[in-house]
């Protein structure tokens, strides 16, 4: 009902960011999924710039076919939807081969959905609101992770922890 | 007036024939005594009158036969000397005799006597005449004398025989009456013993008897049997007091059917205006027995007078009735403390409140429990609460949007703003942000008000506790030029609290203080021991609250009029109240309009034991 009065125009898709704060985020690409269009615009303009590719779900459902065809990096995932829940998304994903790391953005920020949504996977929860630079923050930290993750996947864990320092 | 035999009457009775069997035994005994004393003197008198009589015949006689021989041998002078002496003896005697004629049979003899003398009297001068010849005077003394005064005395002896003998008889019946006199006189007293002792127990019966059973009655009519009519059937004064009393018991039975009935009404009309109430109403006796239950209380737990608490139908009575034998009263609290009762498989709320009936020693007489209906209430409270969470977090998925895009804005990098630009979306984050504040005071309050937040207390210093929450707003102090003291008192103990909720609690109090207090003024935090609790204040010289608006200064929305500062919809006082309450503290706030305000709150001592529900 509220999504409808705040709908006003259909997202446009896939525009390259130009410049980022951590270059090695450069071309990452993000899925916003909320069935609120002015959260996706604002969340889309948000990241845009800092340099990644942003794609877009309006539901649960939609966002687990784009996952399937092409998975993202990074998924933020809002909890309350119509169609498919997050909650079900993550349950989903799970069961996915290489499922992309989550944060939940929810209004319903209590602890038992916290503690259910890390059960099922999420790697932060982030209630709304939430300002443009907790956002950014959130998702280059669990990037960032992920990168280490990867290096130390591919390196081991010894490489990682020399190139750390 | 019928006469009545009175108690007067009845001891005249008694006593009087006490008295009157007295008087006939006394009496008679005089009567007998005098009788035989009498019988005794007039015999022994006549009878000894006569034989000295014939006694003195005899002797008189036999002198004038003396007299006779004594002529005879010549001495006719001694004889006439005889003659003379013994013949006015002799006539006196006979003429005694004469007339004391007592016996029978005496009378022939005496006459016979007399004959006898009149005889010898005459022949007696023959003998003593000189002129007759000695042989004539023998031959009469011999033929004629000598044979009369033999005659003569032989008579008067049998006279004095007679006499004797009636004498002796006398004396005989003298006794024989004595006897007779004895065995009356022993039947008088046996009579009049027996009398006596009737009497006696006719006065007991008539007067002891109705006393006892009078006692008797008056004892049963103390211990309440007013049913009884007491049973004295006589009609002197004892009777009348038992008639006394019988009316005296009528009115007393007729007072207590009165009063008996007045209670009845009175108990109807309780229980009718128990019954008439929604709410379920049970009445316990001291004892812990159910003394009266309305029709609610009855049609939800099946709760019957008489029946006893620990093992009535209702379970949660056991807990209220111990708890206000402990002392306690049971006040309702918050929607926590509802019974949850099924009523035709319906769920339904009560919320108990038990109240001590005391009387004016302040002992305990019984235990008023009424459970209010509060299904309904709790239903919409249910409502509110979920509309309020619904509605906050509707509201903050529009305004996720707005935030983010003015903070986009103002980041300048979606485009360079003018400066009026900037302006105005700063005004626009500032509310935004106040208006986030507001939803999520809304949020935390109906959750805290719900009961559905736990503190998780534990044991806090209120050095850290205050400094916590100080140490972030000392730059806004200074920031507005009031001063910002500390002032934690010497050895004050920890206290159990949740950390982030009495962290909100100070904040809040402390933004209050920033608020209202002008520059140049101070602002002082403090914490001091008390008996069981830790007491947290903090005091500013702000403008403080005018005395009207005191008791409203915890309500939800509540803001002082014409207190114009920027900011709070009025939650911030009342959000600290739930949360000091939640931790089973008290808040309260001292204030002088123009001087300034003391908000102070209690938290409980860790170094007491923790008392029941936390």
């Amino acid at each position: 009902m509220m999504a409808s009065i705040y709908e006003k125009k259909p997202a446009s898709s896939k525009k390259t960011g130009v410049l980022g704060g951590f270059t090695i985020m450069m071309g990452k690409r993000v899925l916003i999924v909320d069935d609120e269009s002015n959260i996706r615009l604002t969340l889309r303009i948000c990241l845009e710039r800092e340099g990644y590719q942003m794609e877009e779900a309006a539901n649960g459902k939609e966002a687990l076919d784009m996952v399937m065809r092409r998975t993202p990096d990074i998924v933020l995932l809002d909890l309350s939807m119509p169609v498919l829940g997050g909650m079900e998304v993550l349950k989903r994903l799970r069961e996915a081969a290489a499922p992309p790391p989550v944060i939940i953005l929810t209004a319903y920020g209590s602890v038992p959905n916290a503690v259910e949504a890390i059960k099922l996977g999420a790697v932060d929860f982030l209630e709304k609101p939430v300002t443009p630079e907790a956002v950014r923050t959130a998702v280059a930290r669990v990037l960032a992770e992920e990168a280490q993750a990867q290096d130390a996947e591919d390196w081991g864990v010894d490489a990682v922890l020399a190139r750390q320092g | 007036m019928k006469f009545v035999f009175g108690l007067r009457q009845k001891l005249i009775i008694g006593f009087g024939g006490l008295l009157v069997i007295m008087t006939i035994v006394g009496g008679q005994s005089v009567i007998l005594l005098s009788r035989l004393g009498q019988s005794i003197d007039v015999i022994l008198r006549e009878n000894y009158r006569s034989v000295i009589a014939s006694q003195e015949m005899k002797e008189s006689i036999s002198g004038m036969d003396d007299g006779a021989q004594f002529s005879l041998l010549g001495q006719v002078d001694k004889g006439h000397e005889f003659e003379v002496q013994n013949i006015p003896r002799f006539e006196k005697a006979l003429d005694i005799e004469l007339h004391n004629i007592t016996l029978s049979g005496e009378g022939e003899k005496v006459e016979r006597l007399r004959n006898l003398y009149e005889g010898y009297r005459t022949e007696y001068p023959k003998v003593l005449d000189k002129n007759r010849s000695p042989a004539e005077r023998q031959a009469v003394y011999f033929n004629t004398l000598l044979p009369l005064f033999e005659q003569i005395r032989n008579t008067a002896d049998e006279v004095l025989q007679m006499n004797q003998e009636a004498m002796v008889a006398a004396s005989n019946r003298a006794k024989e009456i004595a006897a007779q006199a004895t065995r009356r006189m022993y039947l008088l007293l046996f009579v009049g013993a027996a009398l006596a002792v009737i009497f006696v127990i006719f006065m007991g019966r008539s007067i002891l008897l109705p006393l006892q059973t009078l006692t008797q009655s008056v004892r049963d009519i103390e211990q309440g049997h007013l049913d009884l009519v007491v049973q004295v059937r006589s009609h002197d004064e004892l009777g009348q007091l038992a008639e006394a009393f019988n009316a005296m018991a009528a009115r007393l039975r007729e007072f207590r059917r009165g009063t008996r009935v007045r209670l009845m009404r009175t108990q109807q009309i309780v229980q009718q205006a128990l019954d008439s109430l929604p709410d379920a109403v049970v009445l316990l006796s001291s004892e812990g027995q159910v003394e009266m239950v309305n029709r609610t209380a009855t049609a939800l737990c099946g709760l019957k007078p008489g029946e006893p608490v620990n093992n009535s139908h209702a379970p949660w009575l056991p807990a209220l009735f111990k708890a206000i034998r402990e002392g306690h009263p049971v006040q309702p609290k918050g929607y926590e403390s509802t019974i949850q009762i099924f009523d035709h498989g319906q769920e339904r709320f009560f919320l108990p409140q038990a109240i001590p009936i005391l009387d004016e020693e302040k002992r305990l007489m019984g235990i008023t429990i009424v459970l209010a209906d509060v299904t309904r209430l709790r239903k919409l409270d249910e409502l509110k609460s979920g509309l309020l969470s619904t509605v906050s977090h509707e509201l903050r998925t529009p305004l996720t949007s707005l935030q983010m895009a003015v903070y986009l804005l103002l980041e300048e990098k979606v485009g360079i703003l003018a400066p009026k630009q900037v302006e105005l979306l700063v005004a626009a984050r500032e509310d935004i942000d106040r208006l986030l504040h507001i939803i999520d005071n809304l949020l935390d309050l109906s959750r805290i008000e719900s009961g559905r937040v736990r503190m998780e207390l534990q044991k806090m210093m209120p050095r850290e506790i205050i400094y916590q929450a100080v140490d972030p707003m000392r730059a806004f102090f200074q920031d507005h030029g009031i001063t910002l003291d500390v002032d934690i008192g010497a050895e004050t103990p920890g206290v159990w609290a949740d950390p982030a909720r009495i962290g909100l609690v100070l904040t809040n109090l402390l933004s209050n203080a920033l608020k209202y207090t002008p520059a140049g003024g101070s602002v002082r935090v403090g914490a001091h021991p008390e008996e069981e609790t830790v007491r947290f204040s903090v005091s500013d010289t702000g403008v403080g609250i005018p005395e009207p608006y005191l008791p409203r200064i915890f309500d939800k929305f509540f803001r002082v009029p014409d207190q114009t500062t920027t900011g709070g919809a009025g939650l911030g006082l009342a959000i600290a109240k739930e949360i000091v309450e939640a931790h089973g503290g008290q808040i309260e706030c001292q204030s002088r309009e123009g001087e300034g305000s003391t908000f102070s709150f209690t938290l409980r001592r860790a170094d007491k034991p923790l008392q029941k529900n936390s």
